[in-house]
């Protein structure tokens, strides 16, 4: 397989993210996002998807979608900023939050947005809760290195909290519960990045 | 081409200075300047909203501030590629936590319509805005940091006001609608 390029002296395409991505062993295809139109998104996965420390659900999956912020606009109708792109990385969870508890959940996210580094979690009221990282590239000059990096570590802070957000969703736990049970993370160990 | 960071001048104090001449108002400030403050930072003065207040941001490597806790503990960061620089703004809004539900549902609907960072808020710090740029410290190009910076005092002196109704107790539907127009 050819060596994807790890530099950032190039604009990135959604074809350069998936090489990048796929040296590193994440599955992953393209999907339009409208439509009828030409720009697409990366999706990565399915992957694991944990609903406890020590369990994974295998009747869940956890799909991350890439897609740079520009091409969300035009193909929207709208107009890209001419400066600067974001590529927004996002994983909706696999799960439902009712009205019920919507309440306690935001109250959970926002505590969660105070000691999670990287990204944060939210709260659609169509999409249901989701985790998001926008990552601010120049001219879409994308660190490959530092994107293999980042879908590990963002999985990392995925893995370690969705799963009590649902908790809280379904009644299991509540949000004082959640929010104390022991969330001691730094910045997890890197990921060698060579081909598993 | 993107210069790069000689050892003995930390990447802020590089960053401060291309900054300055770049027309920003910047301050370094040193590990200990500042009471219980173990690591370094950056300030930028972004502008004053329209009530006057003043809108700073807030430099830090994540890493530093860590490695500035762990230290106490004999704890060591592990290394990695990237380094973590964080963009923070302090909101210029006094306690909110009579209105949690509330500013719980605004902040969720201020993180869905913002394109960078998120909003949060700290029981002992208040209201924050936030974003976290994964970069290569080798070569931190300026004109991103730059770029961050003038996304983030846009979004803050955007969205601002709508924690300064919350807190004069307008209703939140009526505060959300207008974000809505706003967020468009």
């Amino acid at each position: 397989m050819r060596t994807p390029d790890f530099s950032s002296q190039t604009s990135a395409t959604v074809e350069t993210l998936q090489a990048i991505l796929n040296y590193a062993d994440y599955p992953s295809q393209f999907q339009a996002i409208q439509p009828d139109r030409p720009e697409q998104m990366l999706l990565v996965g399915p992957g694991r998807y944990r609903v406890s420390a020590q369990a994974i659900d295998p009747n869940r999956q956890l799909v991350v979608s890439l897609l740079f912020y520009n091409d969300l606009l035009t193909s929207s109708g709208k107009a890209a900023n001419p400066d600067a792109d974001t590529l927004q990385i996002m994983a909706i969870l696999p799960f439902a939050v009712s009205n019920e508890a919507a309440a306690d959940v935001r109250r959970l996210i926002t505590i969660f947005n105070t000691i999670v580094p990287l990204g944060h979690f939210g709260l659609d009221p169509d999409q249901g809760p989701y985790y998001r990282y926008d990552w601010k590239v120049l001219d879409r000059n994308v660190d490959g290195l530092l994107l293999i990096e980042l879908m590990g570590t963002l999985l990392f802070f995925i893995e370690h909290l969705s799963y009590r957000l649902e908790a809280v969703a379904t009644g299991q736990m509540s949000v004082e519960a959640a929010s104390q049970a022991d969330i001691h993370f730094g910045l997890p160990d890197t990921q060698p990045v060579s081909k598993q | 081409m993107n210069p790069t960071v000689e050892d003995e001048v930390t990447t802020l104090a590089y960053l401060g200075w291309v900054l300055q001449n770049a027309g920003f108002e910047t301050k370094l400030i040193v590990p200990g300047e500042k009471t219980d403050q173990a690591y370094e930072q950056l300030w930028v003065h972004y502008g004053s909203d329209a009530k006057g207040r003043d809108l700073v941001v807030q430099l830090l490597f994540m890493e530093e501030m860590v490695q500035g806790y762990q230290q106490e503990s004999a704890q060591s960061v592990n290394s990695s590629y990237g380094q973590h620089l964080q963009f923070l703004m302090t909101l210029p809004v006094t306690d909110l936590s009579e209105r949690l539900a509330d500013l719980d549902q605004l902040l969720a609907t201020l993180n869905r319509l913002s394109p960078l960072g998120l909003f949060g808020y700290h029981p002992q710090e208040g209201v924050f805005y936030r974003h976290t740029q994964v970069i290569n410290r080798k070569e931190p190009d300026p004109r991103l940091i730059a770029e961050i910076i003038e996304s983030v005092g846009f979004v803050v002196e955007r969205f601002l006001p709508a924690f300064d109704s919350l807190l004069a107790g307008e209703a939140l539907p009526r505060i959300l609608a207008s974000l809505q127009t706003k967020g468009n």
